[in-house]
């Protein structure tokens, strides 16, 4: 009895100073952001934090091997110290979600203590040490003796201290090139976050860049301003040719839906010049007085204007810009060693090359299917392989965890 | 024109299935044709529901796992799957009923709200990673949510002077394979988002939230582990870990940091 008094008064005494010691460290963080002025850790790059990890690695091993009975080090790989570890770096991540980061121009109280930048702030890289000292430790701990009943602990503890580790110090070495090409061009540089230009490895020629787009929807709208009015049912339907929709006081009747067309002087034709517009004839009838009409609709492009179907004095049917349903270009790479590939780059499925993934981003929004210029991003990097073996960890000790339970 | 086929008809007739297979299985004390008959007609609901995924998914021609009236669909199939399965298994009848009431309260959002007609998908959805890692965490979701339901009643219990020692180690289950599915949902989410936008983890909002949510029942879990007789503090940190799995899920739509998320959805 007495045994486990003391037992629940040290275990409390472990907590209060778990969380002394996360206050200590937060406010430390700020005080630090403070004084240098609220711009925050900044990224190393290689070599500089592989120089660091391995210095915080070797000072992990060497605390373990030779002080692990130290009063200290027992704390700092027990539960209590985990628990304020993980509820600072909860706090920090907590903040990061609740206010806006990264706003330009953010020169407050929020940007002296680093909290419109946690993830590049002196107390999240504290917070992130402590972490990682405390998983390191107790990972350390249970590795030896090393047996069967420590590999779910070992695999869930050491593949997450694996992806914060290399997550962390390997931000530094990401490096994201955005290439904005048109077609026909050839390219070998993009420009960074900061607008600097970076040469890349290989030469990039744009083929062709292709959308294909669902149909525009059907839309009722305020004639006043072009806007939804809310909570009306069956608003914004797909367009389909012979579709029939009953929307507020009107049954409306798609008869004919032209996805390549131009406009004479009152009708829409099909057509496959450039710079066509899609559109669709109405029936349009009043449900009480059933009067009828009937009339065009289309979203235009950028070069041709819009055409309402007017219902009434206040609202109008109108039809969307179709979205896209894939994009993909066809890209000619030319690569230092002279190897010349051909390729259809498509969202989703990036394209690995010279160590660079390339992936198919965006194009010119404002221009549609009509849009010559693909947009491309190049990445680079070299941690991820490091990152993937902490993720596979933790996978397969999830399945360990799934496959077990809880006793 | 609207792809949401008979929705009330079959969700209708799935819930009074659930409601009248757990009145035989509350009744069948004794009778074990009663009980059987109850279990079969609760898992022909689950059929029912399993049908309506499957014809929707088609007519829509993408899985139906976009809006959040969608992802409510699928918390229909998987809460009483859930039940059945632990009924089934360590025979709680209170658990089951507990899923088929928390199938109900969507089933109704769902009537009133079912968010269900649009075939678009932008592309950036459109991945083999899109069904794995919502499916998962859809999953994870609803078995975190009923240990939430186990958490309450523990601590009803508590407060009322009686402890079972069952409802801890059943909550220690939920938590522990929903915890399993919550580090696969966002594993998956990780390599879906490198093949997508180039980077595993960008500190979207969602991304954030997810992160604080899966930290929350780290917290329970080690807590559980330290001390397996403070089972209060343990069931309060259940509490609280889903009240930011629930920020998580759609609180994130009305936060002002989150305004740029690839996450948000209607």
């Amino acid at each position: 009895m007495q045994e486990t008094n003391i037992s629940k008064r040290r275990s409390r005494k472990e907590y209060e100073q778990g969380f002394i010691f996360s206050s200590g460290i937060f406010i430390t963080g700020v005080i630090l952001e403070w004084i240098t002025g609220g711009r925050g850790t900044g990224l190393p790059s290689w070599p500089l934090n592989v120089q660091i990890g391995l210095s915080f690695i070797i000072i992990l091993v060497f605390i373990h091997i030779y002080y692990r009975e130290l009063n200290a080090v027992k704390w700092i790989s027990r539960v209590p110290a985990a628990i304020s570890a993980i509820t600072l770096f909860s706090f920090l991540v907590l903040l990061m979600g609740l206010l806006p980061q990264n706003v330009s121009g953010e020169k407050g109280i929020l940007h002296f203590t680093g909290l419109s930048h946690v993830r590049n702030s002196f107390p999240f890289l504290l917070s992130g040490l402590y972490l990682l000292s405390s998983l390191g430790l107790t990972a350390l701990r249970r590795s030896s003796p090393l047996n069967l009943k420590n590999i779910g602990f070992l695999l869930n503890h050491t593949g997450l201290w694996i992806i914060v580790f290399a997550g962390s110090l390997g931000a530094g070495d990401l490096k994201r090139v955005q290439i904005n090409i048109q077609e026909n061009e050839t390219v070998w540089y993009g420009h960074d976050a900061n607008h600097q230009i970076r040469q890349l490895p290989f030469n990039l020629k744009l083929i062709d860049f292709t959308i294909v787009e669902y149909n525009p929807r059907l839309a009722y709208i305020k004639s006043e301003d072009l806007s939804f009015p809310p909570g009306i049912e069956n608003n914004l339907l797909l367009i389909e040719p012979g579709m029939k929709v009953k929307i507020k006081d009107w049954s409306i009747e798609v008869k004919e839906f032209l996805h390549s067309s131009k406009k004479d002087s009152v009708h829409f034709y099909p057509s496959s010049d450039s710079l066509t517009v899609p559109s669709a004839f109405l029936r349009v009838q009043n449900m009480f007085n059933k009067t009828e009409k009937t009339g065009w609709i289309s979203c235009g492009n950028f070069m041709t204007e819009p055409e309402f179907f007017r219902l009434d004095s206040a609202y109008s049917l109108a039809m969307t810009t179709p979205e896209a349903k894939t994009y993909s270009s066809i890209i000619e790479i030319m690569t230092k060693d002279g190897k010349l590939i051909k390729h259809d780059l498509q969202v989703n499925k990036p394209l690995k090359i010279s160590g660079w993934n390339l992936y198919q981003l965006s194009y010119d929004e404002s221009k549609g299917k009509w849009s010559e210029l693909s947009i491309i991003e190049a990445i680079r990097d070299p941690w991820l392989v490091v990152i993937y073996i902490g993720i596979f960890m933790v996978l397969a000790g999830a399945l360990y965890m799934f496959w077990l339970g809880k006793n | 024109m609207n792809n949401w086929i008979n929705f009330p008809g079959f969700a209708i007739t799935a819930g009074c299935l659930w409601l009248i297979g757990l009145a035989l299985i509350y009744a069948g004390k004794k009778n074990r044709v009663i009980k059987n008959a109850g279990i079969i007609l609760a898992a022909s609901g689950i059929v029912i529901i399993v049908f309506y995924i499957s014809v929707l998914w088609i007519r829509l021609e993408r899985p139906p796992l976009r809006t959040l009236g969608e992802t409510r669909l699928w918390y229909l199939f998987f809460l009483p799957v859930i039940g059945l399965a632990f009924y089934l298994r360590w025979g709680l009848k209170w658990f089951l009923a507990y899923s088929i009431f928390m199938a109900w309260i969507f089933l109704l959002i769902n009537l009133r709200h079912p968010e269900n007609f649009d075939k678009v998908m932008m592309p950036a959805l459109q991945s083999p990673w899109f069904v794995p890692h919502v499916v998962v965490y859809i999953f994870g979701y609803a078995l975190l949510g009923v240990s939430t339901l186990v958490a309450v009643k523990g601590l009803y219990l508590y407060y009322k002077g009686s402890q079972d020692e069952k409802v801890i180690k059943l909550a220690d289950n939920l938590v522990y394979f929903g915890y399993s599915f919550l580090t696969l949902g966002l594993l998956f989410g990780a390599f879906w988002a490198k093949q997508a936008w180039g980077h595993y983890w960008t500190w979207d909002p969602k991304e954030t939230w997810a992160f604080l949510t899966w930290l929350g029942y780290l917290v329970y879990i080690h807590l559980r582990f330290r001390h397996p007789h403070k089972e209060v503090w343990a069931l309060w940190m259940l509490a609280l870990a889903f009240v930011i799995l629930l920020t998580a899920w759609f609180g994130i739509n009305y936060l002002p940091s989150a305004e740029n998320s690839v996450h948000v959805y209607g």
